[in-house]
């Protein structure tokens, strides 16, 4: 970059600093070529008036609507973590589908016998029937959620 | 009120979670901020108004923010948004009173100090078309209150590509203001 254009830079930015401290006088003495500009910085100053802020009525009038919003708003959740929370819950909810599946699959493909109408077969049937029967649910869950 | 090391990212997250304090620290932390950007171009007796929408606008939309951006630049997206909703309504407002910006205008200068709200006027409508990266760089010291120095860190720049773009942003609305100025029937500045 050339020089001269570095110095102006400088200058103008240290002018800006001196303008929004209240203090123009004291940035030093400013070179011609930056005069408009200084009259720039000037009037954004005038105009924006940074150090002014809001009026304290304004504050609490908007505190106070911004409340009585928040309010009428529904019930929030953090889509950011929902989505990592749904997309865990998909993922378990086909695991316990496809091990069900598997399971009963194989019982009535291989017709195992050895546990089928026993007490402990009938617990196990149950089981897998229920594992299954929450797999379904929590899909069907994930997918109204995802429509709503 | 809020601990100034808590980050924005968290409190969006407790907001979002339904903590309304999150949202009232985070609101008081930008609240100036958005309102200096709001009066650097609009109207001043719009200001507030302009600023309660962009609030009510971030509460209704902070559900939607995934995090993906860093929360200021969201909010600065949306204040631009909600500023250019205002000059949509305005104009379609004013085309229905068959009045020009300008007529709305000579009101203002009528009801107040005629050229410094003329000046005001200009200098708004050429921060409106400026460049976004002139025009950020510009609120970023003037409304946002960053120093060169913490301009240079938000953008990624160095300290003098900082100063130099500043330098070019202010020469860009310069130019700007004078074109309009000199355009302007019974202007007074130069």
């Amino acid at each position: 970059m050339d020089h001269q254009d570095q110095q102006l830079d400088e200058q103008l930015a240290i002018y800006t600093d001196a303008v929004l401290a209240g203090k123009p006088d004291e940035s030093g003495d400013l070179p011609e070529a930056l005069s408009a500009e200084a009259a720039t910085v000037q009037l954004l100053q005038a105009i924006i008036r940074p150090q002014e802020g809001v009026e304290p009525a304004f504050r609490h009038q908007l505190t106070k609507t911004l409340k009585a919003e928040w309010r009428q708003q529904p019930r929030r959740s953090a889509p950011a973590l929902w989505k990592r929370y749904r997309v865990a819950m998909t993922l378990a909810a086909a695991c316990l589908l496809l091990i069900a599946g598997l399971w009963l699959a194989g019982v009535n493909t291989l017709n195992s016998t050895d546990t089928v109408g026993t007490a402990q077969g009938t617990m196990e049937t149950l089981l897998v029937t229920l594992l299954f029967g929450a797999g379904v649910l929590t899909l069907l869950f994930l997918l109204l959620r995802r429509r709503s | 009120m809020a601990p100034p090391d808590v980050s924005d990212e968290h409190l969006v997250m407790q907001a979002q979670q339904g903590d309304q304090e999150a949202f009232l620290i985070l609101y008081n932390r930008y609240l100036n901020k958005v309102y200096n950007r709001v009066k650097s171009r609009v109207p001043l007796q719009d200001a507030e108004d302009v600023t309660q929408e962009i609030f009510i606008a971030v509460l209704r939309s902070l559900p939607t923010f995934e995090h993906r951006s860093r929360f200021n630049t969201w909010l600065y997206t949306l204040v631009n948004r909600q500023i250019v909703d205002f000059y949509r309504r305005s104009y379609r407002k004013q085309e229905q009173q068959v009045l020009s910006l300008e007529a709305s205008h000579e009101l203002d200068l009528a009801a107040e100090n005629g050229g410094e709200v003329e000046i005001r006027i200009l200098m708004q409508q050429a921060m409106h078309h400026l460049p976004e990266n002139y025009r950020e760089v510009i609120l970023l010291r003037f409304a946002d209150g960053l120093t060169f120095a913490e301009i240079a860190d938000a953008r990624q720049q160095t300290l003098e590509a900082t100063k130099s773009l500043y330098r070019r942003a202010i020469q860009a609305l310069t130019e700007r203001v004078n074109r309009k100025s000199s355009g302007s029937p019974g202007s007074t500045t130069g």
